[in-house]
């Protein structure tokens, strides 16, 4: 310590002039920093401190700056209704919830054990809020009559349970918990997050937020095959006979998941707007369609305004191209589509193009709602693209000549430097523990080998009945065989993978040839487990 | 560059407003203030992983009390982030008593340069490990003072209200400690240079 300063900053001998000087060159040096015409101060340990400046790492960044806004999103008050419209909206469903009390949508008949648990999550935690309700009903009941007929005694036990489940108020955030392998029954709240869990391996994984103006409900489907693949953004088109009259609602919801072992009950979230006829359409619902909202195609009038917001350069043109992949975790809105393909007739030749954010359209994608996960085999999606002609020929061999395009959204445009990203059905997975983006990981896989005869490349003892018999591995675990006995063997394939989202799918960042080897081992719906990385 | 087409400054005040009501619109915030809340923590702690560590939770903490957070004045936003951090370490500290680190050049932080070569960024380790060395033998409040002086970039009134202490105290601490740095630093040179 300096001899005639104490801790308190008093001075015993000030020197101001002196204290004066270096403080001014502290701010020229480092004002310097920043400056493009680098002076030196001529303090030499003070162009040490400036120019020493700690580096934040990228990836790193990239991910905390994820899990914040995570948190922020989690964190945020419900909304409160503050137009006269969405008062007006507000008003019509507590009056419809009201109505629900008198004739709940209990539709399906059930004679399994019921169970719902209404756990307050970390929302509900956030804002004082802690409530648990569970109710059950015993094997051997007898079914309830479908919704809006009748009001027999059954139904009347399920009117009671439908007021204990919307004792809370119009404006309450909570999360909802399904048990996943019990068949549950939801009555709707007006907004809520609500958080599906489609294995218990994936507690806390899959969160899917339900905006502000949008509502919850079930609603009952006809000859449709659910799972939990149709989750996310969906048009819906719902018709219902009135009057003697069918009429016909299309709005564009939020499959939020299906109601486990009852495939035509899914629970969706809606516009509230779209409740304005609510007791009709619950009540006398024919039909219901599932389209996905992202084949929905402007109309040719639609899609001229739109591109009227663009200047388009003379040599531009408009085009649309199909997606195989999408890699998100919130918000498609300014996303980066990335296209890589395989062109020509060397195998070597390999040639990306990028479409940068500002020549992206995405008419075909809501821009009202950011939920967007998925694989866009599923969803039939279209993306515009604005794109120099020369670009569009480009792109137009490279469709033709097999190709990969995916969208990688905003928030995960940062891969770390010589990695791309890997889409894995987390149905395929098991964890060693709650997975969190920016965790590294490794990857098993479980594979039966046989032994082969390297020589002849023939399973061993060789098989001369069938010439088609290859030495290829894996065999799946059906396979019966007269060769070698399979041997199940677990190893770790791919070291080191960060995580980059976990949803109802986890992506990750892993290098190209080990890309490779992922896609391969989800095709052959291999078992896959993650475990973390030492 | 006419008036109308020179860049407007950027209002803190409003950019925490708006990241209070709209999670969207934290990100700016954040990468303003992440590479300075890094690096006065990398100086404090000395090793990356630590650093990001404690970075990650003084934002987590950032997040959770921004929506109640209170903007009264220019560099209270500064402040308050930086208290935290400061916080943090403190609690870091408490924890890491009896633990002996020993960080080989692998663990400390890389330094902010344009495009280094792998000699060149061991090089650049070497150097942060010296200045904080040097660092390291001021008192405790005057390494805390400079630290967020060059690495936080706060300004000398904004560290006041970290410290708690007054304007003036800060600024006769910097000149002390730089005094201080400046004389060891001249010394370890010579002592090389021999």
């Amino acid at each position: 310590m300096s001899d005639n300063f104490s801790e308190n900053g008093a001075h015993s001998n000030p020197s101001n002039a002196e204290e004066e000087r270096l403080l001014n060159e502290i701010e020229r040096a480092l004002q310097a920093r920043n400056s493009p015409v680098h002076q030196p101060s001529q303090v030499p340990v003070l162009n040490e401190l400036v120019n020493t400046v700690p580096q934040v790492d990228p990836t790193f960044k990239n991910v905390l700056e994820a899990r914040l806004i995570d948190a922020l999103i989690q964190a945020q008050p419900p909304h409160q209704p503050e137009t006269s419209q969405e008062i007006a909206d507000m008003e019509s469903i507590t009056q419809f919830k009201q109505q629900d009390y008198d004739r709940p949508y209990t539709v399906k008949p059930r004679s399994q054990r019921l169970q719902l648990a209404f756990v307050a999550g970390l929302l509900a935690t956030l804002i004082g809020v802690s409530m648990m309700l569970a109710f059950s009903q015993m094997p051997g009941d007898d079914p309830p009559p479908a919704a809006g007929i009748g009001a027999g005694e059954q139904e009347q036990d399920d009117v009671e349970i439908a007021q204990e489940v919307v004792t809370a108020t119009p404006t309450i955030t909570a999360s909802w918990t399904f048990t996943p392998t019990e068949p549950v029954n939801v009555t709707p709240t007006p907004s809520a997050t609500l958080t599906f869990t489609p294995t218990q391996n994936l507690a806390d994984l899959a969160t899917i937020p339900i905006p502000a103006g949008y509502r919850v409900t079930t609603l009952n489907l006809n000859d449709v095959t659910v799972n939990t693949d149709i989750r996310g953004m969906r048009r819906i088109i719902i018709e219902y006979v009135t009057n003697d009259q069918t009429i016909s609602i299309s709005t564009q919801a939020i499959i939020v998941g299906e109601v486990e072992g009852q495939a035509d009950v899914i629970l969706v979230a809606m516009p509230m707007q779209d409740f304005e006829n609510g007791e009709d359409f619950l009540q006398n619902q024919t039909n219901i369609q599932l389209t996905p909202a992202d084949s929905f195609q402007p109309t040719e009038a639609e899609l001229n305004a739109m591109l009227e917001e663009f200047e388009l350069p003379a040599d531009w043109v408009f085009t649309t191209i199909p997606v195989t992949q999408i890699i998100g975790s919130r918000s498609l809105n300014g996303a980066q589509a990335v296209i890589e393909a395989q062109i020509g007739l060397s195998r070597d030749e390999r040639r990306s193009l990028t479409i940068s954010r500002e020549n992206y359209f995405n008419p075909y994608i809501p821009r009202t709602n950011p939920l967007f996960l998925g694989d866009g085999d599923d969803f039939d999606l279209y993306i515009g693209v604005l794109l120099p002609q020369e670009d569009a020929r480009l792109l137009e061999v490279m469709i033709d000549g097999g190709y990969q395009v995916s969208i990688t959204s905003a928030d995960m445009d940062q891969l770390p430097e010589g990695t791309v990203a890997v889409n894995v059905p987390a149905p395929s997975l098991v964890f060693d523990d709650v997975l969190a983006i920016g965790d590294r990981v490794d990857i098993l896989a479980a594979l039966s080998f046989v032994d082969a005869d390297e020589e002849f490349q023939e399973l061993v003892p060789v098989n001369t009945s069938d010439a088609s018999n290859q030495w290829l591995v894996p065999l799946p675990d059906t396979a019966e065989t007269t060769e070698g006995t399979p041997q199940l063997v677990i190893q770790q394939i791919i070291s080191d993978a960060i995580v980059l989202q976990v949803s109802d799918s986890i992506t990750l960042a892993v290098s190209a040839e080990d890309a490779t080897i992922l896609n391969y081992l989800i095709d052959a719906n291999i078992p896959l487990a993650l475990v973390h990385s030492d | 560059m006419d008036a109308s087409s020179a860049p407007q400054p950027i209002n803190e005040r409003d950019m925490v407003e708006r990241a209070q009501h709209d999670p969207q619109a934290f990100p700016p915030l954040y990468r303003l203030y992440l590479p300075r809340v890094y690096g006065y923590i990398a100086y404090r702690v000395g090793n990356k992983q630590d650093a990001e560590d404690l970075t990650a939770e003084v934002f987590m903490k950032v997040v959770q009390a921004l929506p109640s957070f209170e903007y009264r004045g220019d560099g209270a936003f500064a402040a308050w982030i930086f208290r935290i951090a400061h916080n943090q370490i403190a609690v870091h500290y408490r924890q890491q008593q009896t633990r002996v680190i020993d960080s080989s050049l692998d663990d400390l932080p890389e330094i902010r340069s344009k495009s280094p070569s792998p000699d060149q960024s061991l090089q650049q380790k070497e150097r942060f490990a010296r200045l904080r060395q040097i660092i390291t033998t001021l008192s405790p409040r005057r390494q805390e003072i400079v630290t967020l002086r060059f690495f936080g970039e706060l300004k000398n009134k904004e560290i006041a209200v970290v410290l708690g202490i007054d304007e003036r105290t800060v600024a006769s601490h910097l000149s002390r400690a730089i005094e201080d740095l400046g004389r060891r630093y001249d010394y370890e040179k010579e002592e090389q240079a021999l």
